[in-house]
């Protein structure tokens, strides 16, 4: 979890991401953040996330994200 | 069938009476027989294409409907690894089922809507080498084929991902498709939005009933007033374009801006409103664009159900293909997070904006005018960060009234540049209107051009400031409403007035619109966007 942490943050730094669950919702990340952080998981774990599990669900918050990344992998 | 008619509005309350008065379960079919002959009345040939079409797109979602069934029974009792592992094999069977569905219904769209376009560019090349000339082909295009197309990609591509399933009976299929309040002009609506409501059954709702029919009074005020007022002037400044010179220009730009945004968005109140009559709610495909503080927000707020379908369709999957994911993770090493990732967008941004104004038709105009947008968003999102930490080392406030106003003045301005890229009839008489602009002399027009009596001029001005008052300061009550967080609409705070209040209000609109506005066939400009 911490590592997928530091990955979030590497991305948008100064986001809550260990507390905030709607990250989509609440426009903390938009469309270009949410492409951003499936470029970096696909360069640092080799993951592609299929485009019918880009949902706000699934971003909404690191718990979720982990979730969805443990399911691909 | 224009829907600012008489004829309309007849066609309407009988589909409505028989939809009350027919059994409950046969409601789904009676709208698409209404539908159907909405549709057969702009041509049987229209109609024969679309069934055409929907025949071949529920064939091959049969297809992957058999396919998604046998996945899920695969993979019942597995564990979630071994289930994807499943879902992921089924799927890459499926696409060829995908691929002939698109090839289909692109197809269609692509032949019968720009074919002419290519063979009057190939005509343009032959001409520089004297080669001679293809002729043009007299091709049909299906009334609102930009927007049920989308509707059936939308469809099947949601059944591809497995996200709705498909729709077993045929007729309740293209009842969704043709039904006709959406099918002219959209909103594009996705399958499991619209679906469930067109095939549920519904009960007279006296209230929904009474909203549905404001709704239609407050778009027939948007398009038959401002918007076919405003048409006025503007057809006579951009058809006749090289008679003018200066800032006449931006002013019909503004009137356009207007105008294009009464007509597209009243027909969006008068179809909303029609549906919520028969019980069923059609999403909101306009919020206010011009109280924006960027393109980008702009964008958030205009057609919105194009830009989601651009968004969900064409941007995610190309900016998450395996190129672009490379290029996003290259781009942010090398230039930081914030602009690097936006330069790594900006080709599926790009992409996006010429597959927008392509959709608005075969121009070089639509084209340019989708360019001129997507070169401003990838510059905004580029420059965002940077500008805002210019703008506090230099102390500007930026959470203040004025500098929202100042952001919403500069949207709408670009906004006005683009209509007249997107209005004049070439790009060379878009590039003359915009440099003539910039010299700050102005050829006052005559008022005869546009009107045969002063009088009437004068009647035409002032109804449209009215009008504009009017609809500027119930948009400022919708967006306060919006910003306060209340879920109240203007229509819900009418609904709780005094009945002689409302009556008094109604009664008003009804008599603006039967003496000032324009209607009935062949008396008002045809929409905007059913050309589309």
């Amino acid at each position: 979890m911490d590592e997928l942490i530091a990955l979030l943050k590497k991305v948008k730094p100064n986001v809550d991401f260990e507390n905030e669950d709607g990250l989509v919702d609440r426009g903390i990340l938009d469309s270009l953040d949410v492409i951003s952080i499936i470029a970096e998981i696909s360069d640092k774990y080799g993951i592609a996330i299929p485009n019918d599990e880009i949902i706000p669900d699934n971003f909404n918050s690191a718990e979720a994200l982990k979730e969805l990344l443990d399911d691909l992998m | 069938m224009s829907i600012v008619s008489l004829s309309f509005l007849l066609f309407l309350a009988i589909s409505l009476l028989l939809y009350y008065i027919l059994p409950k379960k046969t409601q789904p079919y009676a709208l698409l027989a209404a539908s159907t002959v909405f549709y057969a009345l702009s041509g049987i040939g229209n109609l024969i294409i679309v069934t055409v079409t929907m025949a071949a797109v529920y064939f091959f979602s049969r297809l992957m409907q058999k396919n998604l069934d046998e996945t899920e029974l695969l993979t019942k009792d597995l564990d979630r690894k071994q289930a994807r592992a499943i879902k992921d094999e089924m799927k890459r069977k499926r696409k060829k089922y995908l691929v002939w569905s698109l090839v289909t219904i692109i197809g269609v769209l692509a032949v019968l809507k720009y074919t002419n376009f290519v063979i009057a560019n190939i005509n343009d090349i032959l001409g520089i080498m004297h080669l001679g000339k293809i002729r043009g082909l007299d091709l049909v295009i299906p009334l609102g084929i930009s927007f049920y197309s989308f509707m059936m990609i939308s469809y099947i591509t949601d059944l591809y991902h497995g996200k709705i399933s498909a729709e077993k009976n045929f007729f309740k299929y293209a009842a969704y498709v043709l039904y006709f309040p959406h099918v002219m002009q959209g909103p594009i609506a996705r399958h499991n939005i619209v679906a469930p409501q067109l095939y549920a059954e519904h009960k007279f709702d006296y209230d929904m009933f009474t909203k549905g029919l404001w709704l239609m009074l407050w778009g027939y005020f948007k398009k038959t007033i401002i918007a076919d007022g405003f048409a006025v002037f503007t057809d006579v400044i951009f058809n006749g374009w090289d008679k003018y010179h200066g800032v006449i220009f931006i002013v019909a730009g503004i009137m356009y801006s207007v105008q294009i945004y009464c007509d597209f968005s009243g027909c969006m109140d008068i179809v909303r409103g029609a549906s919520e009559c028969f019980g069923i709610k059609l999403s909101q495909n306009f919020e206010r664009p011009y109280f924006s503080q960027s393109l980008p927000e702009f964008w958030r707020r205009w057609h919105i159900s194009l830009g989601a379908f651009f968004k969900d369709y064409i941007f995610y999957p190309v900016s998450t293909s395996k190129i672009f994911l490379k290029i996003n993770t290259g781009a942010r090493k090398i230039f930081g997070s914030e602009v690097g990732r936006s330069i790594a967008s900006s080709v599926p941004i790009l992409s996006v904006w010429i597959l927008t104004g392509l959709w608005h038709g075969p121009s070089w105009n639509f084209i340019c005018w989708g360019l001129f947008h997507g070169i401003l968003i990838s510059l905004s999102t580029a420059f965002e960060q940077p500008i805002e930490k210019l703008s506090d080392k230099l102390h500007i406030k930026r959470d203040c009234f004025s500098f929202s106003l100042i952001r919403i003045f500069r949207t709408f301005f670009l906004c006005v540049i683009g209509r007249i890229i997107f209005i004049a009839p070439s790009i060379k008489a878009s590039l003359t209107m915009l440099k003539s602009s910039l010299s700050l002399s102005i050829s006052l027009p005559n008022i005869y051009d546009f009107c045969e009596t002063k009088w009437h001029f004068l009647q035409l001005g002032l109804t449209l400031v009215i009008s504009c008052v009017i609809l500027f300061f119930v948009s400022l009550a919708q967006e306060l409403m919006k910003k306060s967080g209340s879920t109240m609409t203007v229509r819900d705070w009418l609904a709780k007035q005094n009945i002689w209040f409302r009556w008094m209000i109604l009664l008003a609109g009804l008599c603006a619109v039967f003496i000032l506005g324009n209607y009935g066939a062949g008396a008002g400009r045809s929409f905007i966007y059913e050309q589309f």
